[in-house]
């Protein structure tokens, strides 16, 4: 259980993994990874905000040509 | 480990997950440099996430005329965006920019950015600006991340904020933030001494809280202005050492106001050798067993020699009731110091 909670780590974090956050349980290393994933998230659901608002201040006909061009 | 250096850890990696510092509260049995390379982790991951956007929205930025550019950043874009991209464009035009920006904008746009990828940026931003700015992150409360820029605040904008901010308090906690203690002392080195002597006493008079944060602080900075430092606590007035003896002892920081004690000058030290607060037994109890478990007896012996005959007297019987072993390596100590003088005399004498 506690190697699996590593791995999510892990997989959030990247790399190898941190000296000292093994003094962590399996449920706290869980809790830290869902943690970053979140801030992951908030910064994605910020950024299409952003882009949005961004285009908004375009002319219609370029907004979608413009979208493409920066999200592919 | 240090609990204020924890404590600013965990609210710093805080700032960066967007979450509360109580959420991590499993983190306090995790030592600092972990939560540091976590924080410095999770901010490259971030970063990292969509730094190919980033980079086409900056592409796309320079296209734009500079006024208009200006408008769609502050409007559209929003602070994080724009703080993901700065570091991304070239630096003259990053400047141009952040002059159109307003400084509420800009103090956003601090709390998302990471300084250490901006330093050329912040050197070109004018002094003023940089001013304002910090002006309106202090009227926040914003001190992680004014910390943060500490670290990479050039100069002569560092010398300007300074003297722009005049809450000695706010400056304190900013200095529980930064980083690097060689730009700690550096801008310790800055400031004119009523300012720092105003620091301490405002440590020492608002609570226990910010005096034990002074106190790890004091103890992270270099040498030199540790005992620039020592000294200024040493020269404050009667009620104001009185506090500082009661906070340390309430607190139970004798450990961390002992190296301070040794810093300071003999004629400024007696001022606390012969303070009331020291005529307890309970507080020389204290002071002895922490000197003891601490390993700090060099440290306390110049105090001890200041005290006057009596006060010298109640410590050592203070001492003999905490037992043998303490009083052994009192003597130890003492030996040690006897040593210490005849050899610096033999060295002066031939």
């Amino acid at each position: 259980m506690a190697q699996a909670s590593v791995r999510t780590l892990g997989e959030e974090l990247g790399g190898a993994p941190i000296a000292g956050l093994d003094a962590l349980d399996a449920a706290e290393q869980q809790a830290l990874a869902a943690a970053v994933r979140k801030a992951r998230q908030r910064q994605q659901a910020l950024l299409a905000q952003a882009f949005d608002a961004a285009l908004a201040h375009l002319p219609m006909l370029l907004r979608g040509p413009v979208r493409k061009i920066l999200l592919p | 480990m240090s609990g204020l250096a924890h404590h600013a850890e965990i609210q710093k990696l805080a700032l960066t997950l967007g979450c509360a510092p109580e959420a991590l509260s499993y983190l306090d049995k995790v030592d600092v440099p972990a939560i540091r390379a976590l924080r410095e982790r999770a901010t490259a991951v971030l970063f990292d996430a969509d730094a190919h956007l980033f980079g086409r929205v900056a592409a796309a930025t320079k296209l734009l005329p500079t006024p208009l550019a200006a408008v769609i950043a502050e409007k559209a874009l929003g602070a994080l965006l724009c703080a993901r991209i700065a570091g991304q464009l070239p630096v003259e035009r990053a400047v141009d920019i952040a002059k159109r920006l307003k400084s509420g904008f800009l103090a956003d746009v601090c709390i998302e950015i990471d300084p250490r990828q901006v330093r050329e940026l912040l050197e070109r931003i004018p002094v003023d600006r940089v001013v304002d700015v910090a002006r309106e992150l202090a009227r926040r409360k914003a001190y992680i991340v004014m910390g943060r820029f500490v670290d990479c605040l050039p100069e002569p904008a560092m010398r300007a904020v300074l003297d722009a901010l005049r809450d000695d308090e706010a400056l304190l906690r900013i200095g529980l933030f930064v980083e690097d203690p060689a730009q700690l002392d550096a801008v310790i080195a800055m400031l004119p001494a009523d300012r720092l002597r105003n620091m301490i006493a405002v440590a020492v008079h608002h609570g226990a809280e910010l005096w034990g944060e002074a106190l790890a602080l004091i103890n992270a900075i270099g040498p030199l202005p540790r005992r620039r430092m020592a000294a200024i606590a040493a020269a404050l007035d009667d009620a104001s050492i009185a506090r500082m003896l009661d906070l340390t002892q309430t607190q139970e920081l004798w450990p961390q106001l002992l190296p301070l004690i040794a810093e300071m000058p003999d004629a400024e030290r007696v001022r606390l050798a012969r303070a009331p607060g020291l005529h307890d037994d309970t507080v020389l109890a204290a002071l002895i067993r922490a000197t003891d478990s601490s390993d700090r007896w060099p440290q306390l012996l110049p105090l001890v020699a200041q005290m006057d005959a009596s006060l010298q007297q109640r410590a050592a019987a203070v001492a003999a009731d905490l037992g043998d072993e303490i009083v052994a390596r009192l003597n130890d100590a003492l030996r040690g110091l006897v040593a210490k003088r005849r050899d610096a005399r033999a060295g002066a004498n031939g």
